[in-house]
């Protein structure tokens, strides 16, 4: 596929229209480029800290296709390795997690430390291996970039990915809100949730910094949110969920493209000190101040870090990362993020909140997801070939709006409606630019070699 | 005359059997109806190939229902037509079986069975499946049996789309 193959299918007019073709999200080569470019050619989030605490614990998951051993080293050093013995690539570890000085290959026995260095060949003296065998690089094949900002770990196989910070952009702003919650950081509670659909990944991507959908997908759950607080007033008995209320009508809200496909939805929630953090709202303002504390705790904010992270914070807190499978299928990885040493009752809050909504066995998830292979469905229908993100594009700010600025942020463009769907601009020419780049310089490769 | 062991079993092994009617035929007020007001419903999440968590007030679970309102939240959901989840409810097939009956003393009796739950979903023409082990605390009042608590262990966690208390 050349860059004019793919440069039509993102119909980019400022101020007329942006519109993208739905073979984005159905064509196998398409696809086959989003993983070698983006998933296997750019930084993409890996894991919390929490599941890698000490030295030598160790993870093992997938950057795009490819099987890796991430391993945490000295304090917040952290390392990788892909997956594969070096003899004949086996998958060296096949545990989920763990902690481990060395890594014995289960296929002929071949070992490694938790550096990837090759300790012990089986049979290396009567192996009859021909001379200075023992001297070539056997070591794991180190995966070039692995770092963590602020408990947040990312990798990248691309040696040529920019630091990490660079590549996080305004987001970075974003992750260390989240983490400054509690003085302690952040920890990922126990519990796992995985689920399937038949979507491609980027509904995931899009889906998470939707606020046109929230009313219409969650009807139910709003509903029902609505019904049970009317239930336990009659009854003059709790609430016990105490849900999360979003209305876009009487509040300050709005979203962001925060460059590199970063984007952002956020806004005011009406009953902020129903939730886990807003319990604790007086003693965080004294502790962050005033505007931080408004952000923090006040404001829903939905971040997307580009391209397989979604950091929620409002309904309850959940990361929210996925690996593209095929084309039509993703795997989406869920889990709930709280502040460190809470109160028991907050955290009771936090995670009933976050049942109710989260997961693909909560009550509103599903109705997402349903959504997107309903899509999925749609974009086979060839014939129908685009759609547009156009809502918003009348009142688009180039730049930061005077809520960008109170943060400190310097986003490409801000918009005043949570549901205005133009910040998908700065994700697809993302896409689009990382893409073309990923073309060309495959081509260079091609002629070089 | 109170029940002996072998009419105990028969009576916990047709409650079992009559909830998962209950759901496989939607009579969803029948099926609220065989628990207890202050039911626990839960069905913990896996943290690893064999750590299963246990506390539901500190750690997240795949389902969480600490009375049987909760559990109601679930029926009113199902019943509310508002969400496309649901819009064409998936048919779905209650496998119990391995019934055994322990702990039993007058007031209560406890009760496992290994499931395996058929979810048919329309959108899909496909079938998938949970299966697992179910652990119930039953209360006893006279001859009468209802669930105090109930406990879903889903061996296969990788959700394909939906995990509710009808494919479960």
């Amino acid at each position: 596929m050349q860059p004019e193959d793919l440069n039509w299918r993102i119909k980019d007019e400022p101020g007329e229209t942006f519109r993208v073709h739905r073979s984005i999200y159905t064509d196998e080569e398409i696809f086959e480029l989003e993983m070698s470019h983006i998933y296997e050619g750019g930084w993409i989030y890996i894991d919390h800290e929490t599941h890698l605490q000490k030295e030598n614990d160790y993870i093992t998951t997938f950057i795009g296709r490819q099987p890796v051993i991430i391993v945490r080293g000295k304090g917040d050093d952290y390392r990788g390795y892909i997956n594969a013995c070096s003899h004949r690539g086996a998958k060296v570890c096949r545990q989920a997690s763990g902690n481990a000085k060395n890594f014995v290959c289960p296929y002929h026995g071949w070992v490694y430390n938790s550096s990837g260095k090759l300790l012990d060949i089986k049979d290396k003296d009567r192996g009859g291996f021909p001379e200075g065998y023992l001297d070539r690089d056997y070591d794991l094949v180190p995966v070039p970039h692995v770092q963590a900002h602020h408990g947040f770990i990312f990798a990248s196989l691309n040696p040529n990915s920019p630091p990490l910070l660079e590549h996080l952009g305004e987001s970075a702003r974003f992750i260390e809100m989240f983490a400054n919650e509690s003085k302690d950081g952040l920890e990922v509670l126990r519990g796992r949730s995985t689920y399937t659909h038949r979507g491609n990944w980027k509904m995931q991507a899009e889906n998470g910094v939707d606020g046109y959908h929230v009313d219409v997908v969650h009807a139910s759950y709003f509903r029902l949110a609505a019904e049970r607080a009317k239930l336990a007033a009659a009854a003059k008995g709790e609430d016990g969920v105490k849900a999360i209320q979003v209305n876009l009508t009487d509040t300050d809200n709005g979203n962001y493209d925060l460059g590199n496909g970063h984007v952002m939805i956020w806004t005011d929630i009406p009953n902020y000190r129903d939730r886990a953090l807003g319990m604790q709202y007086d003693t965080l303002e004294e502790r962050v101040g005033k505007l931080e504390a408004k952000w923090m705790a006040g404001r829903l904010r939905q971040v997307l870090i580009y391209p397989n992270l979604i950091l929620f914070d409002g309904i309850s807190t959940q990361l929210r990362s996925w690996n593209p499978i095929a084309v039509d299928k993703t795997e989406v990885y869920a889990v709930c993020v709280a502040p460190k040493g809470e109160p028991e009752e907050a955290r009771e809050r936090r995670i009933r909140q976050y049942e109710d909504f989260y997961g693909a066995s909560g009550i509103a998830t599903p109705d997402d997801l349903t959504e997107f292979d309903a899509c999925q469905d749609g974009y086979n229908g060839r014939l129908a070939e685009w759609h547009d993100f156009d809502r918003g594009m009348g009142r688009l700010h180039l730049g930061a709006d005077k809520f960008a600025e109170e943060v400190g942020i310097t986003p490409v463009s801000s918009a005043s409606d949570f549901a205005d769907e133009a910040l998908y601009h700065g994700e697809y020419r993302h896409w689009l630019e990382t893409l073309t780049k990923g073309i060309q310089a495959e081509q260079e490769t091609a002629h070089g070699a | 005359m109170a029940l002996d062991a072998a009419q105990l079993k028969e009576a916990a092994t047709e409650l079992l059997l009559e909830e998962a009617d209950t759901i496989d035929q939607r009579r969803w007020d029948d099926w609220l109806a065989l628990f207890e007001e202050d039911a626990t419903y839960y069905a913990p999440a896996w943290e690893g190939d064999d750590d299963l968590t246990s506390d539901p007030h500190q750690e997240i679970s795949l389902i969480f229902c600490g009375n049987r309102e909760r559990m109601w939240d679930r029926v009113w959901r199902i019943k509310s037509n508002l969400s496309s989840s649901l819009a064409r409810m998936p048919r779905t097939c209650h496998l119990v079986t391995n019934i055994r009956v322990s702990d039993v003393s007058n007031s209560a009796l406890k009760a496992t069975a290994n499931f395996r739950t058929e979810t048919f979903k329309h959108e899909e023409k496909d079938s998938t499946a949970f299966f697992g082990r179910y652990l119930y605390d039953l209360k006893r009042t006279g001859d009468q049996l209802t669930i105090q608590n109930k406990k879903i262990i889903v061996y296969n966690d990788i959700i394909p789309r939906q995990m509710d208390i009808f494919n479960i």
